[in-house]
Parts: C-alpha cells; sequence; structure tokens
C-alpha cells in the first residue's frame, strides 16, 4: 500500500542542474571540450585549473598553480592522512575505498591547514610578520635552493610586490599558499580541494606499499597505547 | 611515545570496555544495545532514567524518508551495491551544522547559554542574546512544511508522562520553547526536545551531535542497505533529467561569455590587485581571460 507524506507536497526541481560540466558523448568543461580543447592540448593541471576558475591559465598561472601542486603534493608516512592510508591498505580496505579514506584523513588535514594560509596572507597582505608555522624548523642546503628558485619565479609571475622573500625559509605548504593566494584562490573551499588532489596520488602510492593482511608489519605501539581505569 | 586510553583492552579470557569487564559487568547488566552506544558517548548510566531517555530520543529521530537529504545520499552513496559506502559515507555529513546532528549540538549549546545568562538577562533577553551571537539563527526552532514539528509534539507526550520531566533541563526546554515561540515567531522543533534530554542524561553539549548521529544511524542504515539492491538506476542518469545550465561551447582561447559563477572567481592577491598590472597576480573580473592562455 502506497503512502503520501509531508515531502510529497514539497515544490521540488524536477532535474538536476549542470553548471560546469556539459553532459554529452564527450562532456565540456566550462565550455571545452574534453576530447578536443583539452586532452593532448593543455597538461592536466591546466585542466583542473579551469574547472576550479572557469578558465585556463596563463603561461605563467601554469607554471605557479603547478609548482604550488608539487610543493604540496607529499605527505610523508608519518602524516596522519598517509599512516591512515597505509593502515586501512593493511588492514585490507578494498581498492574502491582506499581513496575514499585517504580523502576523508587529507579532508581533515586540509581544514587544520587553514590556518597557515590564513597566516601566510596576513603576512602577504603586510598585517603581520611571517607566521612561525610557516617557518621551516630545519632547513637545509635544498630548502634554501629551492627557495631561491621560487622567489626568482614569483618575482617573474607576480612582480616585485607578490615576490616570495629568500628568507625566511619556508615549509613547502607555506610556499604553497604564497602561490595559491598570489593566484586569487583564497577560499577555504579550493585551498582544501586543491590540496586533496595534489596529495591524494602520492599519499595512496605510500599506502599501495603496504601488503593487505601484513599487520605485524605495522607498528602497534606507535603510539604505545596503555589502557588505565580510573577506579 | 605513550598515549593513555580509557577505552578498552583485549585479554585473554575477557575484553574490557570503558572501565568494566564485558563478560563479568556488561553482560548481566546491558539490556539493549543503546546502552553500549550511550557508554562509547560518555553516559554512565547511574539513573536508570537515562535509558529511557535514549530510548525516546531514538523513537523521536526516526524520520527516515528517503527524500531527507542526507539519507538520499546515503541512498546514492549505495547505489553500486556497496550499503557500507551509503552507511558511513553519507555519516560524513553528521559533522554539517545546517541539519541534523549539528543542529542537535548546536541546540544544545544554545540552552547551555541560555542557562547561564537568564539569571542576568532574563529568558527572553537570553534567548535573544543567543540568536544574535549565532548571526540571527536559532537552533531548535522553525519547522518547515507542517504547522508544528510532530516529532517534537510525539516527545512532549511520551516524556509527560515519565519521570524524565521533572529533570531541571526538560523544565527548561520547555519554558525556552514557550518564550521562543513568541520571541522568534517561530515553532520549537525536535532539536529542542533531545538537547534537554540529552543534557539531563548528562551528555556534555558538544557531543550531542554525536548522538544524534546515532539515533539517525538506523535510516542511514535501512536506506544504504535497500539501495545497494534498488537503486542502481541512480548509478547514471540520462540528460532528460539534467538542466544544462553550463557556459556554451567554445574555443580555446575563447573568454566565457559570461562571468563564471561566484565559487570560481578570484580574488585581488593579498599585496593588492594589479600593482604591476600584469601577471597572475592581477586576475580579470570575474576570473575572466587574459589575452595569453595555454594552447
Amino acid at each position: 500500500m502506497r503512502h503520501a507524506g509531508l515531502f510529497d507536497a514539497l515544490p521540488f526541481a524536477s532535474r538536476l542542474t549542470a553548471a560546469v560540466i556539459q553532459p554529452g558523448p564527450l562532456p565540456r568543461i566550462f565550455g571545452l571540450s574534453v576530447g578536443l580543447d583539452l586532452a593532448g592540448q593543455v597538461p592536466f593541471h591546466a585542466q583542473v585549473w579551469l574547472s576550479l576558475t572557469g578558465e585556463l591559465p596563463t603561461p605563467d598561472e601554469a607554471e605557479a598553480f603547478s609548482w604550488a601542486l608539487s610543493l604540496l603534493s607529499a605527505l610523508h608516512i608519518g602524516r596522519c592522512p598517509t599512516h591512515a592510508a597505509g593502515l586501512a591498505r593493511l588492514a585490507g580496505a578494498s581498492d574502491a575505498m582506499l581513496p575514499a579514506i585517504a580523502a576523508v584523513g587529507l579532508g581533515q588535514w586540509g581544514e587544520a591547514e587553514q590556518a597557515l594560509f590564513t597566516a601566510v596572507g596576513d603576512w602577504m597582505a603586510g598585517r603581520s610578520g611571517p607566521p612561525a608555522a610557516a617557518i621551516e624548523p630545519a632547513p637545509d642546503a635544498e630548502v634554501e635552493a629551492s627557495q631561491e628558485r621560487l622567489s626568482a619565479a614569483t618575482l617573474r609571475w607576480f612582480g616585485p610586490a607578490g615576490a616570495l622573500p629568500a628568507r625566511p625559509l619556508l615549509r613547502p605548504e607555506a610556499a604553497a599558499a604564497w602561490l595559491l593566494l598570489g593566484l586569487g584562490i583564497q577560499d577555504a573551499a579550493r585551498l582544501q580541494i586543491i590540496a586533496l588532489w595534489a596529495r591524494l596520488p602520492a599519499t595512496l602510492a605510500e599506502a599501495l606499499c603496504q601488503r593487505p593482511g601484513a599487520v605485524l608489519q605495522h607498528p602497534g605501539r606507535l603510539p604505545d597505547y596503555v589502557y588505565v581505569e580510573d577506579r | 611515545m605513550k598515549i593513555e586510553t580509557r577505552v578498552g583492552l583485549i585479554q585473554a579470557d575477557d575484553n574490557r570496555f570503558l572501565g568494566r569487564s564485558v563478560c563479568e559487568e556488561l553482560y548481566p547488566t546491558v539490556t539493549d544495545l543503546g546502552e553500549l552506544w550511550g557508554r562509547a558517548l560518555g553516559l554512565t548510566f547511574a539513573d536508570p532514567l537515562d535509558r529511557e531517555a535514549l530510548r525516546l530520543c531514538a523513537l523521536a529521530t526516526t524520520s527516515p524518508d528517503a527524500r531527507v537529504w542526507p539519507l538520499k545520499l546515503s541512498r546514492l552513496l549505495s547505489s553500486a551495491g556497496e550499503p557500507v559506502a551509503g552507511y558511513i559515507g553519507a555519516q560524513l555529513l553528521n559533522s554539517s551544522r545546517l541539519m541534523g546532528p549539528g543542529v542537535g549540538r548546536g541546540c544544545a549549546e544554545a540552552l547551555c547559554f541560555v542557562a547561564d545568562r537568564e539569571e542576568a538577562l532574563g529568558l527572553e533577553g537570553a534567548l535573544l542574546a543567543w540568536k544574535e551571537r549565532s548571526g540571527g539563527r536559532m537552533m531548535g526552532f522553525g519547522v518547515p512544511l507542517r504547522p508544528t514539528d510532530e516529532r517534537l509534539r510525539a516527545l512532549w507526550g511520551w516524556v509527560e508522562v515519565s519521570p524524565l520531566s521533572a529533570r531541571p533541563w526538560w523544565q527548561r526546554g520547555l519554558r525556552v520553547a514557550e518564550v521562543g515561540r513568541r520571541v522568534f515567531g517561530a515553532e520549537p522543533n525536535i532539536a529542542l526536545g533531545l538537547a534537554a534530554l540529552m543534557l539531563d542524561a548528562g551528555l556534555p553539549a558538544d557531543r550531542c551531535g554525536l548522538a544524534i548521529g546515532l539515533f539517525t544511524g538506523p535510516a542511514f542504515l535501512a536506506h544504504a542497505i535497500e539501495a545497494a539492491a534498488t537503486d542502481g538506476a541512480l548509478r547514471e542518469l540520462s540528460s532528460a533529467w539534467i538542466d544544462d545550465r553550463c557556459a556554451p561551447a567554445r574555443a580555446r582561447g575563447e573568454a566565457l561569455r559570461d562571468p563564471s559563477p561566484p565559487a570560481f572567481r578570484r580574488a585581488p592577491p593579498p599585496w593588492g590587485a594589479g600593482l604591476d598590472g600584469a601577471g597572475p597576480g592581477a586576475p580579470t573580473p570575474g576570473g575572466g581571460a587574459s589575452a595569453a592562455r595555454s594552447p
């Protein structure tokens, strides 16, 4: 027997709304055909930029965006999202669920990271000095060389006002923040999408190195959980 | 690195959960699944009435219409045939402040806020202070689609004949409902009743959302199970079901004819728009095209 409810009377829209991806045999993204205008015509990161801004990047924008993605891309196994993805693989996560689990971890990481992005934005705007959280705690010659390259590139892309200073030496994610904010991507939603997308491949690659079921290969005492009772 | 946990331990002859032996202490006393969930939330069930509070909350939140947005999400995510994806995946929405558990948490926080200020401001003043603080939104009030919330009416009726009705947060909730109805011009909703019952049971306000997520779990689960078997058609809807408002076809190098939607626009760089008049630091309005685009 069919029953009627409150929702039956709601004036719902009758169709889904497509705003970015135009359905079709060859879909279009913001008006550009994936088969004719994008595939083989622009680097994939340029297509991602298109998806997030509505336009393909200029060469400078594409280069700066790509640079930011690389700086964001590597969260080592000691960082929670990669640790979690590896643990999930080891515990038998299916191929379908492993990226989803990693994405949950990366989303949480990205949300926490927003404070750093905000602080870098304040620094760029001259409202504060370089935030402590942005400064690389253990810089070495590679960090210095990397920032030297990036400083020169930002001078070329952004001009003197937007050039990354040579000092202090920054953590990679802080340098990426400088680039993305300078490119005009400043809302948390897109910054988190970009960070998650940049990190997902390497995070999952690390996870794939874990053998499902090899539970003793995981350091079960890191941390060493100690069960206590208060009574 | 050591971290203390009070949650549990596996032993050779028994397991311990939240300070109790599963076999010796919980087995003879735990009478239903809800009590284990309640203990996980932090309830101690020192007062047997807390079990009844959880039971009534769970019943009052059993609103499993498939068109409730988070539940529809559960169905969509399960439509490929894996109910775990829908059951668990959709509940990630429980962190939302827009609907469901987030509203319950916000309402519990509102009740605590009001309680702290009632003596100084009066109940009406405290309610208005909360409304101002929360940007004009008073969680626990507002009933769409019908004149009053049938779930809250039911809960009020159930509690009225129960000793739960004498508890302090419940009494405060009734007064808030009465005064709030007049002050906000809106009917109270189920979140108000749930928040009062949970605060009376000893839950901190910031766990009330988690509790509501628990209460609504059966609806997610049932939809996920059913949809995994029946909703395969949702995996790909034809274009007949899609209102195409995408940008029209264009050539590479040709700018969008209309500005991109606001969510896609770019902000001026933090150091000031167009200081040097060039490069990506000077995006054009509406995220529009500048002259040189990638090939």
